[in-house]
């Protein structure tokens, strides 16, 4: 059964579904989108032995900005998400995130007081260089921002992977057409400003980044520099897949569950604990 | 390559006919030699001391004396020669674009990977010029050169009429008056322009055309329009063919890591966005008809 919580989190809702009962497993979204990203893992992960946590960030589906107004911080949105699991009491999360749900990831991997057991970052670096903050910032204006619903929608279009089906492709690229410009632009200034590269070696738990090869918005070599720099990291590139594999994958939810069986298993894994504890 | 593989790859000279744009043809490798670099410096006068002067040149931070640009460019046209392309059907070079992204050095290994990015008949005489991208790539897999160059190659036959090869003439006259009919039956294009009056420049290379729109119809294909492209659409020929040719079409990634940009009203072209992306799917299936020739 899928619950949904109303949790006050500074003064402000703060909307979750959640499913299942075990090991928690809390899964971030991408820019300008909710946790609609993550409705099979939802559906399909508490078989798996999961209880499975979708928070919608603030100022995205049904979050309430906070009361301070649209975040433009990936830190803000990392702090407050410390204060969601601590909310729902749940303690050593996995976390599995994309785009800027990835980097938030990495951001709560990098932090003791949230520690997550492993990570899963899918379309996510240590900095992006693809983006230009002045250009975003510019179209936060609506007049200066023309055809945004076209633009989004056949942005999205371009980069979802080859290997999507057209229906599949259109179906994603207007459930994203359903974001709101302003919160959409601010998380995109947010991923461009947020620079985890000084913090990836405070990593303690095992990683996976997961790039799509026909994501544009990454580029592989930022990703594979990260992946050498995390003490515990895998590094996938998925052929035929984009930006958002959890909603272009058909039957994504099982590929993660064996993504999280061999993180938790590499976790529990003396030799790995010590070959860590030496570095 | 020994000579007997290098003979059984030779192909005989290519006629005008032969030729079809986004045809990729790769080099063998040759190795830039030391004497290469002395022969050549001897025969161009050219001694200056980066060519010449190894401490020099290491001091300038290369690993050695550099080649000169022209000396790669050179091998570039004798590899060339070699595959057997052009002989002996080629007329004459006529132009050439260069860029030296990187350097090269004495001992380096260079081959090319050559893109057709142009077809279109002479017409005065039984003939043919075929635009020519060439990447040139050296033993790391790694881009130091880059140019275009084309050339006027005999056809075998006279200019037929109209010559199928004008699908893939990309921002010529003819070429937009065959893009107009698919515009004409193209729905997006005509929804996404329905408030617009103005004129959307193309342009690819050196070749520029505009599609002057009126509430959803295009009325005209020219190559001047009395107040100018709204805004103009532009990428190098090896742009335009990639994305001709793609597997699917992605104009906006492209866009976005910058094979192609905008000049003019920024604000035109972005509310325009659905219409660009429509003009291309029509440039898209012009050039999937331009096959049967």
């Amino acid at each position: 059964m899928i619950r949904a919580e109303h949790l006050d989190i500074d003064g402000a809702v703060g909307f979750a579904e959640l499913s299942g009962d075990g090991v928690p497993l809390l899964c971030i979204h991408s820019a300008g989108q909710s946790g609609v990203q993550w409705r099979a893992v939802l559906r399909e992960l508490p078989a798996h032995g999961y209880r499975v946590i979708v928070p919608d960030l603030p100022g995205h589906g049904r979050s309430d900005n906070p009361c301070s107004g649209p975040v433009r911080d990936l830190g803000d949105y990392a702090t407050w998400l410390g204060e969601l699991l601590l909310e729902l009491g749940v303690e050593r999360p996995l976390i599995a995130g994309c785009s800027i749900g990835g980097k938030i990831a990495l951001e709560l991997a990098a932090d003791p007081a949230v520690a997550p057991r492993a990570v899963v970052a899918m379309a996510a670096d240590a900095r992006n260089s693809r983006l230009s903050v002045r250009a975003l910032e510019r179209s936060l204006e609506d007049t200066a921002s023309p055809s945004r619903a076209d633009r989004t929608y056949l942005g999205t279009l371009a980069c979802v992977g080859r290997s999507v089906p057209a229906e599949r492709a259109a179906a994603i690229a207007a459930m994203h057409r359903r974001e709101d410009p302003v919160v959409s632009t601010l998380d995109l200034i947010g991923w461009t400003e947020h620079d985890l590269r000084s913090r990836l070696a405070a990593i303690a738990c095992p990683v996976r980044l997961v790039a799509g090869e026909d994501d544009f918005w990454i580029d592989p070599d930022d990703v594979a520099w990260a992946a050498e720099r995390i003490p515990d990291c895998s590094y996938d590139r998925l052929p035929g897949v984009g930006h958002y594999p959890m909603e272009e994958i058909e039957g994504f939810p099982e590929l993660l569950a064996g993504w999280l069986r061999d993180l938790i298993a590499n976790a529990l894994t003396p030799a790995r604990t010590d070959r860590r504890a030496g570095r | 390559m020994n000579a007997r593989s290098l003979e059984e790859n030779k192909l005989r000279g290519l006629f005008y006919e032969d030729f079809r744009v986004g045809q990729r043809f790769d080099s063998a490798a040759r190795t830039i030699t030391a004497e290469d670099l002395r022969d050549f410096t001897r025969l161009s006068g050219d001694a200056a001391a980066i060519h010449s002067d190894a401490a020099h040149a290491r001091s300038l931070g290369f690993e050695g004396p550099v080649v000169h640009g022209p000396l790669a460019i050179a091998a570039v046209f004798g590899l060339l020669f070699e595959s057997g392309l052009v002989e002996p059907t080629a007329i004459g070079m006529l132009d050439l674009d260069w860029r030296f992204a990187a350097p090269v050095v004495a001992g380096d290994e260079l081959r090319y990977e050559l893109t057709v990015t142009r077809c279109r008949r002479s017409r005065s005489r039984q003939a043919g010029v075929v635009g020519r991208h060439f990447r040139v790539l050296n033993g790391d897999g790694a881009t130091v050169q880059e140019g275009t160059s084309s050339l006027l190659v005999r056809a075998r036959e006279p200019a037929g009429d109209p010559d199928p090869a004008i699908r893939t003439d990309f921002c010529s006259p003819a070429w937009a008056k065959a893009l107009s009919a698919e515009l004409a039956a193209n729905r997006d294009f005509a929804d996404a322009t329905r408030l617009f009056d103005g004129s959307i420049g193309l342009q690819a290379g050196a070749e520029l055309v505009q599609l002057r729109v009126y509430r959803g119809a295009l009325l005209e294909t020219a190559r001047s329009t009395p107040a100018g492209p709204t805004f103009t659409v532009a990428g190098s020929e090896l742009a335009w063919t990639s994305l001709a040719l793609a597997e699917r079409n992605d104009f906006i990634a492209r866009a976005t890591l910058g094979e192609f940009s905008a000049s003019g009203s920024a604000y035109d072209y972005l509310r325009l966005t659905k219409a660009v992306v429509a003009i291309w799917d029509s440039v898209r299936a012009l050039a999937a008809g331009g096959g049967d020739r």
